[in-house]
């Protein structure tokens, strides 16, 4: 098969619920191809985040496979997972930085797991990996003394320091201003443009989905109502869609409540 | 269809606000049957006054009309779920809404799923210190070396101090009650050896499981709350072997020393009153102590020590891995943590002393 329509992320028929019976992940199949940017887009509260942890592994799918650089997410012993991860990396939305730690050690703590790497290269990754998301001089801080923003590019600078091949984001733009967002939008693709990684991003930030997306994904109620390009997604005429794409207002009023308002109000 | 004008109730000023809409509430209620509310008068509108008309629609039904209302307020209404809402219960009162069996029953599996942790995490500290040295595996001194720091070495000036006033409490009792019998002089081997076999292992690991059992829980808890143990997963970084095992190495090897030195401490604290505020010569005391104390007896409290660590650390790792929700989460594995080592260390007391006793030790 060609290197580059490879699926690195496929996942078919998946399914999770949090233990009790409602789904909140149903019939998911979705695949991410090397050096594709894939973005998982929804309304609150409709599951993306939840699919984002199934994909690392941070939780176990009531059915259906996920298979991430080829392995069964879901099957891993302890060990192969620690080296399965190592090969992919994860920007939390709030960057999930140790705060017991400074910025600079935070970037380091993975590297110094690989004892052959000696203490000046670790040195000199960590800052050419911070000056590549725009942050200089920040190392001796501590995550609680960064802005909202410094924490989230910190912590896509944690993410990148092992040079993963894939890698995820949870809301990479939430809680920021515009000219930030789209300043962190724009490391997104200059790090793809330069390693062609593989990335899954969940977010809710339409604009900056339509930016750097090679294929939308759209997840409503836990279900996937749209894929493809963001040309198709905007031409889509589901109406749950073009409801969320367009930035309707949510959903008016069952039709009792009309019937309240004609029959009440003169 | 026309309404008899005693029936309408105007609103009283140009602003829907829930001030104006408790007073319309007030004067809807005063009129039993059909009311119409004008709103003509209201140019702007407050969600908190829209509410209150949805609280009306609520409580008289059909009863009511309302006439006048802007076009923007109906346009507000019919963004609404208005029909839900009507028919909605009330919302209950919030947190303590869960009915007491649930609770107790959900309490149930979680112990039970915490029970499991706690051994696995006890095999998993067995494995790093028995096993995994000879396998080769990094064992993180460092972590350890700086914990035991903040768990032992900053602890001994509480556990000395109170060490100290135990010896000399348990010095008067024992000489008071001893005097009758002109046995004063085995205040010594009664401070020895309540200090060294029960008092100083049980009193340090509450004053430790007070002091370094919360902190852990509470520290965990926190990192598990802002994902920093899910980046730890996610980076390959076993959490347990980098997060928790230093820990519960520090607290299972700080405890003993801990518990040898309040011993000491104590002993010389119930040695000062005795010699100095009743009198007893000090070579008496002296040798009284030297006689009842044998190495054993600071054994059997040390290997006390090592299980209450050992204890009082998975507990608090056990529950601030097992945290749920965020800050109240926190606040209360912080608090079971410390009340669930007293109990632990309790107990285990219990059994060891029942063991020793039965094999005369």
């Amino acid at each position: 098969m060609d290197r580059a329509a490879e699926p690195v992320v496929e996942v078919k028929g998946l399914r999770f619920s949090y233990g009790d019976d409602r789904l909140v992940l149903d019939d998911i199949d979705l695949e991410a191809r090397r050096g594709e940017i894939v973005t998982i887009m929804g309304p609150s509260g409709c599951g993306k985040t939840t699919l984002l942890r199934v994909l690392v592994g941070l939780e176990l799918p009531d059915g259906g496979s996920v298979r991430v650089l080829g392995q069964e997410v879901g099957d891993l012993d302890e060990d192969t997972a620690d080296r399965f991860r190592r090969r992919v990396g994860m920007c939390f939305q709030f960057g999930a930085l140790l705060n017991s730690l400074t910025v600079g050690d935070n970037l380091a703590l993975p590297l110094r797991e690989d004892a052959r790497l000696p203490e000046d290269l670790v040195s000199v990754i960590v800052r050419s990996r911070l000056a590549q998301v725009g942050l200089h001089g920040v190392e001796a801080k501590l995550p609680n003394e960064l802005s909202g923003g410094m924490k989230k590019r910190a912590g896509l600078a944690r993410a990148l320091v092992l040079d993963p091949e894939v890698l995820f984001f949870d809301e990479p733009t939430s809680g920021l201003d515009p000219v930030t967002a789209a300043g962190l939008d724009r490391t997104i693709l200059e790090v793809r443009r330069r390693t062609a990684t593989t990335m899954v991003v969940v977010t809710h930030d339409l604009p900056s989905a339509f930016t750097i997306s090679d294929r939308i994904v759209v997840l409503i109620d836990g279900r996937i109502r749209a894929i493809g390009a963001p040309k198709e997604i905007e031409a889509c005429d589901d109406p749950a869609v073009v409801e969320f794409v367009r930035r309707r207002a949510v959903a008016a009023a069952s039709e009792g409540g009309e019937a309240i308002i004609a029959r009440q109000f003169d | 269809m026309e309404q008899p004008r005693d029936g309408v109730v105007g609103i009283g000023r140009d602003r829907l606000d829930l001030e104006a809409a408790l007073e319309l509430d007030r004067e809807v209620a005063a009129r039993p049957g059909p009311v119409v509310v004008d709103l003509t008068r209201a140019t702007s509108f407050t969600g908190a006054g829209a509410a209150a008309l949805i609280h009306l629609l609520r409580e008289r039904g059909a009863e009511v009309r309302f006439r006048g209302a802007s076009e923007d307020l109906k346009r507000y209404l019919r963004e609404l779920p208005l029909s839900e809402i009507v028919a909605a219960d009330c919302l209950g009162c919030g947190i303590e809404e869960e009915p007491l069996l649930a609770t107790a029953g959900g309490g149930y599996f979680e112990l039970v799923a915490a029970a499991r942790y706690f051994v696995a995490l006890g095999l998993e500290l067995a494995y790093w210190t028995v096993l995994a040295p000879f396998r080769g595996v990094k064992l993180r001194l460092g972590k350890v070396v700086t914990e035991i720091n903040r768990i032992g070495v900053d602890a001994i000036p509480i556990v000395g101090l109170i060490a100290a006033l135990m010896g000399v409490i348990l010095a008067l009792n024992s000489a008071g009650q001893l005097r009758a019998y002109g046995a004063e002089k085995y205040t010594a081997n009664l401070v020895g050896i309540a200090l060294t076999r029960e008092l100083a292992p049980v009193i340090t690991a509450i004053l430790v499981a007070g002091r370094s059992g919360s902190a852990i829980a509470a520290e965990i808890a926190t990192m598990n709350v802002s994902d920093e143990v899910d980046a730890l997963r996610v980076m390959g970084i076993n959490p347990r072997a980098f997060l928790l095992v230093p820990k519960l190495l520090a607290i299972t090897l700080a405890m003993p020393v801990l518990v040898v030195l309040s011993s000491l401490v104590g002993i010389a604290g119930g040695f000062v009153v005795a010699v100095f505020g009743l009198h007893l010569p000090f070579d008496v005391y002296w040798e009284q102590t030297i006689r009842a104390l044998h190495v054993q007896d600071l054994a059997l409290g040390s290997a006390k020590a090592l299980v209450f660590g050992a204890l009082i650390g998975l507990t608090g790792c056990t529950l601030g891995m097992r945290v749920k929700g965020g800050a109240t989460g926190v606040g209360r594995v912080t608090t079971t943590a410390v009340v669930t080592s007293y109990v632990l260390v309790i107990l285990a007391n219990t059994f060891f002393t029942l063991v020793f006793f039965m094999a005369g030790w």
